[in-house]
């Protein structure tokens, strides 16, 4: 009889569900594709539909249901926190304590109820752990030091382990309200943009300015010389304040809050902005270099640490803050390690994964299996059902007996298209599973598909894939990123002489957040890049995530015909079939 | 979820009870074992404070000092 492990994150934010059989991932899938919520906190209650009738088996089959997190710990923390900081807490407390004893606290009978999960099956693995679980037990290493950073969990905002085999060692961590998530999230809030949502715009955004506020922000954090750090918490008003992460001081020091929505009119491309608004988006931009360039010394300075403390060859990586694609870059490139390994979905969801790794391996003592190798783990639309939707919904399709080449054809004649294929992607990223693709020759294209087809700001940058064969005549690859660029974690240099042949997918900086596309993981897709690479000598499309702004992304046909109708694209690629838009 | 599936677990109100109560129990083992004893005093004090300041925050002429003070 094979063992069944259910893993799930819930609650906070991206709540998943991860299915294993005998400690092989068969399905893993988030919510907000399936609730079409971006974001979903709520039980995962149609992703694990979906995971069980896929696998054929129904709750009673499973042997173990993991939370990724110790919910008493978490409310201990809160506590502890509302009385440390109180009378200033008084606010957020009777909020927190309406979600805590309402339903938070009382997690174990929920789960049994919501998923009929008998109570002696259910685990609960502490949130960091499960972090260092996904990224360590997922990846091929055997030893490695495994960093998880993130903005918080019971009491860890930080945590370093060593991973030998089956076992992970707590080795360092870095406690409550003391948080390099936080901080950034923080600055995130005060560029105006959403909490846990606009992390990766500031990425975006500090490719236009200037690290001037570098000073004031090193002014927020401190570091020790055993490797940990504080944060000057005058600044910060997250720990106790139920809707504000930031106090007057932080004001006082990086200047006036962007509003949420304000026009980004940068000196790059000031439009009709008058110079004041230039000026002011200028000072936003220069805020988020400033912030991100003391996020990626941040990491190298915790990353030189585990290298000191743990020695292996390997480093993996998870939490929110490992989804920084630029930071990651520079730990692969100025870092010492010689591998790196990044959970896909770093941050919330894929503690779902790893804590169900951890009760196959560390609590029932399994051996390693094998690496995640294959981005597609969520839901998968049999043909038929594809075709029954497209009926049902009056569409004018054919049936294509070779996408990829049908696909690279359309592109290469300049349209956007939206390609679905297969099972959904693990994690935040697009990665040739629900994406829509462009053709990267032509500098319009990105500005097209902002306004256009996404309906996001201008200022946006996006990803190329690239063959794996081809990626090094293309791109500059630190040798440790080669894992995390088939991911998309890790952002490259475009080799100079090339920029001009793919003006569409290169930041402003010259970086590109690159997927290298091997034809093991993506069959599909690497041979569309290979197509169009053969009709254009450009093995590299423009390839952005299938979702409207503010959606997440599409999942079935339904889902995709819904986006298709909303949104500027010319054709879409759906299961096999190509469809057109009505006239 | 669980009523598609006639084998799986559906605790009865009894049970929920009971899984609520040891999870209440659950949590003072745990304060107990962390030395948080202290923690329980404290928290019944600010719930008390905390409903104070709600009262006083309603009377209008309190209302601006409250506001000062925090």
């Amino acid at each position: 009889m094979p063992v069944y492990i259910l893993g799930i994150s819930a609650l906070y934010h991206d709540s998943a569900a991860v299915l294993l059989r005998d400690g092989v991932v068969v399905g893993a899938a988030q919510e907000e594709r399936y609730s079409r919520l971006k974001h979903d906190a709520s039980l995962p209650v149609r992703a694990v539909q979906w995971l069980l009738s896929d696998a054929g088996i129904t709750a009673s089959d499973l042997d173990h249901l993991v939370f990724y997190e110790k919910p008493l710990r978490k409310f201990e923390r809160i506590l502890a926190t509302s009385v440390a900081t109180f009378p200033r807490s008084w606010g957020a407390f009777p909020r927190q304590m309406r979600s805590w004893l309402g339903d938070k606290l009382w997690l174990r009978s929920t789960l049994c109820a919501t998923f009929g999960v008998r109570p002696e099956r259910v685990l609960f693995c502490e949130h960091h752990l499960s972090h260092a679980a996904s990224a360590f037990y997922a990846s091929p290493h055997a030893e490695a030091a495994v960093l998880a950073v993130d903005g918080v969990g019971e009491w860890a905002t930080t945590t370093l382990w060593r991973g030998s085999g089956t076992t992970l060692e707590p080795i360092a961590e870095v406690r409550w309200p003391h948080s390099l998530g936080m901080l950034y999230s923080t600055i995130t809030a005060h560029l105006g943009f959403a909490v846990n949502e606009g992390e990766y715009k500031v990425m975006g955004m500090a490719a236009y300015g200037q690290p001037k506020f570098r000073a004031e922000v090193d002014q927020l954090l401190r570091w020790d010389a055993s490797g940990g750090y504080a944060l000057d918490l005058d600044y910060f008003s997250f720990h106790w304040h139920p809707t504000r992460s930031g106090t007057p001081a932080l004001e006082r020091l990086l200047g006036p809050p962007r509003f949420p929505g304000a026009p980004f009119t940068p000196a790059a491309f000031p439009g009709d902005a008058t110079p004041e608004q230039v000026a002011d988006s200028q000072r936003y931009a220069d805020v988020a270099a400033s912030a991100q360039a003391q996020m990626e010394e941040a990491m190298l300075r915790l990353v030189a640490h585990a290298k000191a403390a743990v020695g292996t060859d390997a480093l993996c990586l998870a939490g929110g803050v490992a989804l920084n694609s630029v930071a990651n870059r520079r730990i692969a490139k100025e870092g010492p390690f010689a591998h790196l390994w990044v959970q896909p979905a770093a941050g919330d969801a894929g503690g779902a994964m790893g804590a169900a790794l951890w009760v196959w391996h560390a609590v029932l003592g399994n051996p390693r299996g094998p690496a995640l190798s294959r981005p597609d783990l969520g839901r998968i639309t049999p043909v038929d059902r594809a075709r029954e939707m497209l009926t049902d919904l009056g569409a004018k399709f054919e049936v294509v007996d070779d996408p990829a080449r049908s696909a690279a054809a359309d592109l290469a004649a300049g349209k956007v298209i939206g390609w679905v294929q297969g099972g959904d992607e693990w994690g935040p990223r697009a990665l040739g599973h629900r994406s829509i693709l462009a053709d990267p020759r032509s500098a319009e294209t990105k500005d097209h598909v902002n306004a256009r087809v996404k309906y996001r700001e201008l200022f946006r940058p996006f990803a190329p894939a690239v063959t794996v064969e081809a990626a090094d005549a293309w791109f500059d690859i630190p040798e440790a990123a080669r894992e995390p660029v088939r991911w998309m974690l890790a952002t490259a240099d475009v080799r100079p002489e090339k920029r001009a042949a793919i003006p569409a997918v290169v930041h402003v900086d010259g970086s590109a957040r690159v997927q290298t596309v091997d034809a093991g993981a993506s069959p599909l897709f690497h041979r569309l890049l290979s197509e169009f690479g053969a009709l254009t000598g450009v093995p590299i499309v423009l390839n952005t995530s299938f979702n409207l702004k503010g959606e997440p992304m599409v999942s079935c046909t339904v889902d995709a015909m819904a986006s298709f109708h909303r949104s500027g694209l010319d054709l879409l690629y759906v299961d096999g079939f190509r469809v057109e838009r009505p006239r | 979820m669980s009523t598609q599936d006639p084998a799986s677990y559906e605790p009865t109100r009894v049970e929920a009870w009971l899984l609520r109560l040891g999870t209440a129990g659950a949590l003072l083992a745990m304060l107990s074992r962390g030395g948080r004893w202290w923690m329980l005093p404290l928290t019944l004090l600010f719930l008390i404070a905390g409903v104070g300041l709600l009262f006083l925050q309603s009377i209008h002429y309190v209302a601006p000092f409250i506001y000062m003070v925090f």
